[in-house]
């Protein structure tokens, strides 16, 4: 379980002139996710999503509130919770002059699995992912999809109990992504507790058990799908946020 | 209109990575090219928009050939390519007047347009930041405001949606819309369904460098008879 | 520590291979080893005749022990220039720090392996430059066993307190920079700042460098080792090794030895705990934080204005290099500072002594300087200068993924790679301009013959600047992760240097072949020489601007 309490990051944005700024990039955020859930985050760009990702994935610090993973902080055991998290953002290419296996292997020591462990371990995910086509090539050379498939991977060799996904499936096509999509369903029917962000309102009502839209570093609405759509009397989440925003009315 | 005649193209000798490519789209038409990652959609993009060469064929932008004309065929579309992250340094009206200066936009159209695109996407605040600050979606629409501040006839677009948010990518799709409607012509490419099903006149879906289907949404679906969801739709054409 | 290991490993080789191409054509490693193997030889044989004409001198006048303290020094001053450059961009600019954040890492083992990978780096190079003279030294003194071992912990100890040190001072700095209104304009500050400091060290310790073949040398040697003296109580670890590597009393060496070991720890102790408690607030400003500065002022209405296309390409190049500060360092100033630096050396040299300035300047103004010989050796400075002007050979790379961009706009190519040099072309004549007025100055050279130079000096970097972008379209190096492998990193750079030292040969060449010649008719042959290269060159790149361009995809 991971329970956000009161959580608040404040900027201090510099102005041209003297007059400083300050903006909070999330501001009094609490939720809770318990395990066997996913917990989608929706928003529009600069909403926040990334800031709060990342600060519940010990990147940033916040200003304000509390974090813990089942009872543990950061402050107490923050290699402990590390080694229980995957966090993964974006689909850069990194460290792409190595191959698919040797980054999985590096992965492994630094989470510190053992020889063994690692060589099943790296077997298993290739399989899960169909990475098998190419494990020992360059990631340099790997298309768009192939390199997301990389990332998720990096973050799995530890069989970690927490994931932090931000934008995971931005730039995939579908195969990809459900394969992605579906090895996530998977890890939450094994009792995984797993926050997803995403801005495809569609796939969020598919695959997650509650959805949390931010607007502007606030939380404007959190429920399941379905209790969303009842209460803004909209059909889609697309149209429920509009709605809740009090923008573009409708789609069509 | 973009005439694609036969067109194929190989990086390795003897793997086609688009094999006898033949499309017709047509003026006031919004034309979406589907297909999984590495099916040769961002291979035939590079090949319309003068990047890559063509082994064989021919691509006519407004009848001026990308091969044989290529400055002419060149201003006669406007592109956006798939990663935003271009000229950082520049500030975003730095930007958008050198795109200006490139595509000849006149003096007296220059003010009216990038407030209208950039007001439109809700950037026109940020016009004196460099787009190093920009976020990913900021950078999208930059891109896009100057690809469209020539008016061309032909917009290219290759992946617009994704990155941007539910509003923007709203307000890119209500301008495709006015743009087909006034006898012009869109091509975009695009992995997600529902865009191409609610935007598109007709769809094109590429697969293994070959052309396996092109027509409405609707002969799409007709076709593949089945009531199965888009995805297993798209799973079935490509997998054949 | 088996974790530092690993991510040092994985930091070096994610730092120092190249990726040609994204398309998965495989870099054709033979040619890079021969390259390289070539540039190793050419460095190493310069190292060791330069060295051995020095050590021998000293030799014979019993002054050897001298040379080791002067190569322990340079090993010491070149890390400290070589650090300023790489940290910052290995500690802050580096794209993976987001993906480390995460793991469970502990801030040490990551600050262990990004000083790990400067060391390193360093340690490339001061084995060329600082292992081989060491190594002379030891065959022409006959010295034993023990000197090659205290020698060994010589050269692996010395640079680890500049690293050090520098990466602390750029932590401080860069701790600060996310607090400044304008974190570009403050990282453009730093650097310039600590080249200013850099140069005024330069200047300031000039006064050593002068010609150690004359008569004057003991005087000299005199000077250097009161230098030497001076200088080496401030730098503990240096003193102590250059004591091990002269005694012959084998207890002396163990125990200075000893003695450096002991303060690099305690220096490297200071390190970790200062790193540990800033870098990382740091580097989370630098990447994330809202420190860039949002102006919201309305555009001026000037901003609208129309301009001519090759105004705005060519204004779009140059701010693309004065807004960064990695290129601005590497490809502008170098233009403007190196021949500066390199008169104020020289004079500084000179004036160390105020009676031969002006012996050496009546010397040289009753010469009859208006000669081809004379113009001939100022080309051959201008192209020792210029080569380091790196503009036209990254005006590819320096695009990076967004290289493609020249295809696709409704401009020709051709156009699109003269206006990419022209920044190349302005900036080597700026690097002309400040040597001509020099050397018109010292030499009182006639107005017509520094025009002619001018003219000569021009046309020779517009050929260098195309030669060079063609050398870039040929070898594209597109997929980079900072700025600084463009302009480090890349193996490229190796042809401006190559291409004058054809250059100089061709002037030598011309030189001995036409030796007495009249000097306007020399030079017009020169003349007519570069401006028909040039335009060989030109029409290649006119007639083949579209087959140059394959390898940007």
């Amino acid at each position: 379980m991971i329970s956000v309490e009161h959580i608040t990051k404040k900027f201090v944005r510099n102005r041209k002139q003297k007059e400083k700024e300050e903006f909070y990039a999330d501001n009094d955020i609490t939720f809770e996710a318990n395990d066997g859930e996913i917990i989608g985050i929706l928003g529009p760009n600069g909403a926040g999503k990334t800031t709060l990702l990342r600060m519940i994935a010990g990147i940033l610090e916040p200003t304000t509130g509390k974090i813990s993973f089942d009872g543990m902080n950061y402050k107490d055991n923050e290699i402990k919770i590390k080694q229980n998290i995957a966090y993964l953002s974006g689909n850069t290419k990194i460290y792409d002059t190595l191959s698919t296996y040797e980054l999985l292997k590096m992965c492994c020591d630094i989470y510190g699995v053992n020889k063994e462990n690692s060589e099943k371990r790296i077997k298993e995910i290739t399989k899960v992912l169909g990475m098998e086509q190419f494990l020992y090539n360059k990631i340099a050379n790997l298309s768009t999809g192939q390199t997301q498939k990389v990332n998720l991977a990096r973050c799995l060799v530890h069989n970690p109990k927490y994931y932090i996904l931000d934008e995971a499936t931005t730039g995939l096509d579908i195969i990809s992504s459900q394969i992605i999509l579906n090895f996530i369903k998977e890890e939450r029917d094994k009792g995984k507790t797993i926050l997803y962000s995403t801005h495809y309102m569609e796939e969020a009502e598919n695959i997650c058990n509650r959805v949390i839209m931010i607007n502007k570093g606030k939380i404007i609405k959190t429920g399941t799908p379905d209790e969303i759509k009842r209460d803004t009397n909209t059909t889609n989440l697309r149209d429920a946020f509009f709605t809740l925003i009090g923008g573009v009315s409708a789609y069509e | 209109m973009i005439e694609i005649k036969n067109v194929s193209k190989s990086y390795v000798k003897g793997k086609k990575s688009v094999d006898d490519l033949n499309l017709e789209i047509k003026n006031g038409e919004i034309f979406g090219f589907l297909g999984p990652n590495g099916a040769g959609k961002t291979t035939t993009i590079r090949m319309i928009t003068g990047i890559l060469n063509i082994d064989e064929g021919d691509i006519l932008i407004d009848g001026k050939s990308i091969k044989k004309e290529p400055l002419e065929a060149k201003k006669n579309f406007g592109f956006v390519p798939d990663s935003p992250d271009m000229f950082l340094k520049l500030k975003g009206i730095e930007y958008l007047m050198f795109m200006a200066d490139v595509y000849d936009v006149p003096q007296n159209k220059r003010k009216e347009k990038i407030e209208e695109l950039t007001k439109k996407f809700e950037i026109y605040n940020q016009l004196n930041n460099q787009i190093q600050s920009y976020s990913h979606g900021m950078r999208q629409k930059i891109v896009i405001c100057g690809a469209l501040l020539s008016e061309p006839k032909n917009w290219i677009l290759d992946e617009p949606m994704t990155g941007l948010d539910p509003k923007s990518s709203y307000d890119l799709k209500e301008m495709m819309r006015e743009h087909a409607k006034s006898g012009k012509t869109v091509f975009f490419s695009t992995h997600i369904l529902e865009v191409a099903e609610k935007l598109c006149d007709r769809v094109g879906i590429i697969n293994k460098g070959k052309l396996v289907f092109v027509g409405t949404f609707d002969e799409m679906k007709q076709k593949f008879k089945e009531n199965a969801s888009l995805e297993d739709l798209f799973l079935e054409i490509t997998e054949k | 520590m088996d974790k530092v290991i690993k991510l040092t490993k994985i930091f070096l080789k994610n730092s120092f291979s190249n990726i040609d191409s994204r398309m998965g054509i495989s870099t054709k490693s033979k040619s890079k080893i021969i390259i390289y193997g070539l540039l190793f030889l050419y460095f190493a044989g310069l190292i060791i005749f330069l060295g051995y004409n020095l050590l021998d001198g000293l030799i014979a006048i019993h002054q050897e022990t001298i040379f080791v303290g002067m190569i322990l020094f340079m090993i010491f001053g070149l890390t400290i220039v070589q650090t300023i450059f790489s940290s910052i961009n290995v500690l802050y600019f580096t794209k993976d720090s987001e993906y480390l954040l995460p793991l469970p890492l502990k801030p040490y083992q990551i600050i262990l392996a990004r000083t790990n990978v400067m060391l390193i780096a360093e340690y490339l190079i001061i084995f060329l430059v600082g292992l081989i003279p060491l190594v002379m030294y030891g065959i022409l003194t006959k010295a034993g066993i023990i000197y090659y071992f205290t020698m060994i912990f010589a050269v692996i100890l010395i640079p680890i307190l500049p690293v050090l040190l520098i990466s602390i001072i750029v932590m401080i700095i860069m701790s600060f920079a996310k607090l400044t209104k304008n974190r570009n304009k403050f990282q453009l500050i730093a650097t310039l700042l600590v080249l200013a400091i850099i140069m005024g060290l330069a200047i300031s310790t000039s006064g050593m460098k002068q010609d150690l073949t004359n008569e004057e040398m003991a005087q000299m040697i005199v000077q250097a080792n009161g230098m030497i003296e001076l200088v080496k109580g401030y730098i503990p670890t240096v003193d102590y090794l250059i004591e091990a590597l002269t005694t012959k009393s084998l207890l002396t060496t163990i125990i200075e030895v000893l003695k450096t070991i002991g303060i690099t720890i305690v220096g490297f102790i200071l390190y970790m705990i200062i790193a540990q408690k800033i870098y990382f607030k740091g580097l989370v400003g630098n990447l994330f934080g809202g420190g860039t500065s949002h102006s919201n002022k309305e555009i001026n209405q000037k901003e609208y204005r129309n301009s001519k296309l090759y105004k705005s390409y060519i204004g779009k190049e140059f701010k693309n290099l004065v807004r960064n500060p990695v290129f601005l360092v590497q490809c502008l100033l170098p233009a403007i500072l190196i021949p500066i630096l390199m008169v104020v050396v020289v004079y500084a040299g000179f004036n160390s002594d105020k009676m031969r300035l002006e012996q050496i300047t009546q010397m040289l103004q009753q010469m009859p300087t208006n000669t081809f010989m004379i113009v001939c050796v100022i080309l051959g400075v201008i192209q020792f200068f210029t080569m380091f002007i790196y503009i036209s050979i990254t005006a590819i790379s320096r695009d990076g993924e967004n290289a493609v961009f020249i295809k696709y706009i409704p401009v020709s190519l051709y156009k699109q790679y003269i206006y990419k040099i022209i920044p190349n072309i302005i900036m080597n004549i700026i690097t002309v301009i400040i040597t001509l007025g020099i050397a018109g100055y010292i030499l009182h050279l006639p107005v017509i013959t520094l025009i002619a130079l001018f003219i000569i000096a021009t046309i020779m970097g517009v050929f260098q600047s195309l030669v060079m972008i063609i050398v870039d379209l040929k070898r594209p190096k597109l997929n980079w992760d900072s700025e600084y492998a463009v302009v480090k990193q890349n193996l490229n750079l190796v042809f401006p240097v190559l291409l004058s030292m054809i250059n100089i040969a061709i002037i030598v060449g011309t030189v001995f072949l036409l030796k007495d010649i009249n000097v306007y008719l020399g030079t017009g042959i020169l003349g007519i020489l570069y401006i028909v290269l040039t335009a060989i060159t030109n029409k290649y790149l006119y007639n083949k601007q579209y087959e140059l361009a394959n390898k940007i995809i």
